[in-house]
């Protein structure tokens, strides 16, 4: 699973199989110029490396999360794991058998399987479900797929449970999205991806186009639908706040690789990577609000690094490490040689130079509120 | 008119309350188009119900009496009360052959439409929705198409059939010449308006979910794709009966259209045409006026559903 040269995390349980395990899955984008544009302008093909070679493993009853900032691939990565995209390399593996990916042609017994049990939920409540269906025919969609021959009264019994069970009214089976708040219909989209009793569902930033009000709402519904189902989830968010509520585990993204992974404690109290420093610092803390000049003011590379630059173009990607020109601890080596994952003890792991050669001291635990 | 391709999805029902609900807005807002509407609804149900409505029935040719041949309107100088709107050259009375001609006009009209929004709407969302080179050889077919004028493959269709068939098929054939005919050059209009809609459509989080969930792709199509894509399809479709009138009134003019013995109101007005420089005007000058009258109401109607259904327009 892992490449050689990283040591295995250690597993809590050695028995303990992953539930879906992602081998250095890579995905990469044609964006090349129209045929013709390229032929008259000798424009060459270009491709956009969104995923590059990822290694990831969720294992029953865990919530992993994935930050990073928007284009680091991290929606990219989950659609590839619930098959929305075909991943250009690597394998995508269910239960321990293979089921998307390079040269993988699961039969179709394995996918409706894995598809029962993996399931999404969207970021836009207005745009994931059909505005022309009514709620109960939306829920019933994927049980029927998964049943064509079950009874129309089990399907509504079973509609209606699920409604009952994300906190709304069995008899709103018969309205229409559009007579839903955004939070009720993100609870829509969350009882259509349990309809099929699935064992992960992947979140898309569930609760980013929610009122914060309504954000802890659906959290703590979506924490206790885990407790009581003992569901997996692979949640995507660039809120730190969110992600230190909900998170079992935290892998950070960036342009395409995991920089660093870590449980959630280990993660929010020393952060090892610089990457992820940065992105913890920039979160908004009102007890200790931050002067705009604060951190590395006297240019030696000693003080707080900042979310000062743009994320680099993804089509053209810089050498060595992806992160060398935001950072302020990097050095020549790390503008060649692309640092690999690296454990740095408790299941933690950290692909930078930087902390490996022990130039960057880990980040002093601040409190998140929220 | 797209009723059927609807019939048992679960959204069916929805979609109509949706449109009914809509249209009647579009209609009690507007006078012009409630008048419309009323006159359009008028003239089908005479179309429609002509075998009741008209005092003769100008396709029994035993009835017809070359004795009664060119009789002006009742209100003229050698008039008769029977025949209120004068005869033709045949003797038929015009108010009957009239009615039975918008019958058929309104018949190759809404047939013609439907078969342009079946193939149309069928091959935008297979285009929109498969992307690549589906994509670009369906659109290609349809930039093709587009640049033939209907009344040209109008003509190579009808020119085909009649050397094709047999003499004795060829006047039960026609109506289908015509229908196919008209189909034929305009399907690509809603080829386009629903590809770029599905195209829209498709990126949207409720096709991924069904996706996600493993509903084949023939199936999202169907069920969440049409529903959605529909709307600008309704308005169009609306008005392209109208135009659709007007090209089997020209392809009849032209004398491609339906047999003589059964005209529409387009080959009403060509034999009319023959008479205009004799004085004999009302023959073409009735069946151009109720042809006018049709097109102009289905038009307006058309017009106020594209508004309702617009939501920049409101």
């Amino acid at each position: 699973m892992a490449p050689p040269n990283v040591a295995t995390p250690r597993m809590r349980d050695p028995d303990e199989r992953a539930l879906v395990e992602l081998e250095r899955v890579s995905k990469s984008f044609d964006v090349s110029p129209p045929w013709l544009e390229r032929t008259l302008q000798r424009a060459p093909r270009r491709a956009l490396r969104a995923v590059d070679g990822v290694d990831l493993a969720i294992r029953r009853g865990e919530t992993v999360a994935l930050v990073g900032e928007s284009g680091c691939g991290k929606s990219t990565l989950a659609r590839i794991v619930v098959g929305l995209v075909d991943a250009s390399g690597g394998v995508v593996r269910y239960d321990g058998s293979p089921l998307y990916g390079a040269g993988v042609a699961a039969d179709a017994a394995t996918l409706r399987r894995a598809r029962a049990s993996m399931q999404m939920i969207f970021q836009d409540p207005y745009a994931s479900l059909n505005p022309r269906w009514r709620v109960g025919a939306i829920v019933a969609e994927p049980i029927v797929a998964a049943d064509r021959s079950r009874s129309r009264a089990s399907v509504a019994e079973r509609v209606a449970t699920l409604l009952e069970q994300v906190g709304l009214a069995a008899a709103d089976r018969h309205k229409y999205p559009h007579q839903f708040s955004g939070g009720q219909r993100q609870r829509i989209s969350i009882a259509r991806a349990l309809a099929t009793a699935p064992a992960l569902v992947v979140c898309d930033e569930p609760t980013s186009a929610l009122d914060v009000s309504v954000q802890a709402q659906v959290l703590n519904l979506m924490a206790d639908l885990k407790e009581r189902r003992g569901l997996a989830y692979l949640f995507i968010s660039h809120n730190l706040a969110v992600v230190h509520h909900i998170a079992d585990r935290v892998l950070v993204m960036y342009l395409g690789r995991i920089v660093e992974s870590a449980p959630r404690r280990a993660l929010f109290a020393a952060a090892r990577h610089p990457y992820t420093q940065m992105l913890l610092d920039a979160v908004p803390d009102p007890l200790r609000p931050k002067s705009r000049d604060a951190g590395d003011a006297d240019g030696t590379g000693n003080g707080a690094p900042r979310l000062a630059s743009e994320l680099p173009d993804p089509l053209d990607v810089p050498a060595g490490c992806g992160f060398h020109p935001r950072c302020a601890f990097a050095n020549a080596r790390c503008r060649v040689e692309t640092p690999v994952l690296l454990d740095v003890g408790d299941a933690h792991r950290v692909a930078c130079h930087a902390v490996a050669e022990g130039r960057v001291a880990p980040r002093v635990a601040i409190p998140i509120a929220g | 008119m797209r009723g059927g391709a609807l019939a048992g999805s679960p959204s069916t029902n929805a979609l109509v309350a949706l449109w009914r609900s809509e249209a009647v807005r579009a209609l009690r807002r507007s006078k012009v188009a409630a008048v419309a509407a009323i006159v359009l609804v008028l003239a089908v149900g005479a179309a429609a119900f002509a075998s009741w409505v008209a005092p003769y029935d100008p396709y029994d040719l035993r009835s017809l009496d070359l004795a009664n041949a060119l009789v002006p309107p009742a209100w003229l100088d050698g008039g008769r009360t029977t025949y209120w709107l004068g005869t033709d050259d045949q003797g038929r009375d015009l108010w009957s052959a009239i009615l039975y001609g918008a019958r058929i006009s309104l018949a190759v009209g809404i047939a013609s439409v439907a078969l342009a929004v079946a193939i149309g709407v069928a091959l935008g969302l297979v285009a929109g929705y498969a992307g690549g080179r589906v994509d670009a050889l369906i659109m290609r077919v349809a930039d093709v198409q587009l640049s033939f004028p209907a009344i040209l493959i109008a003509l190579l269709i009808d020119g085909v059939a009649r050397a094709a068939l047999p003499q004795a098929a060829q006047s039960h054939a026609a109506l289908a010449v015509l229908v196919v005919s008209i189909a034929a050059a305009n399907w690509v209009q809603y080829a386009r308006s629903v590809r770029s809609s599905t195209l829209v459509e498709k990126r949207r989080e409720y096709v991924q979910a069904a996706r996600v969930i493993g509903i084949r792709p023939m199936t999202i199509m169907r069920r969440h794709l049409l529903p959605n894509v529909l709307g600008p399809v309704v308005v169009l479709a609306t008005i392209n009966v109208a135009t659709a009138i007007i090209t089997e009134a020209t392809l009849s003019f032209l004398g491609v259209g339906v047999p003589v013995t059964e005209p529409s109101l387009g080959s009403l007005i060509r034999i009319g045409n023959d008479f205009l420089f004799s004085g004999e005007w009302w023959i073409t000058i009735f069946p151009g006026t109720a042809l006018v009258v049709l097109v102009l109401a289905i038009n307006l109607v058309g017009d106020a559903l594209r508004d309702a259904l617009d939501p920049r327009a409101r």
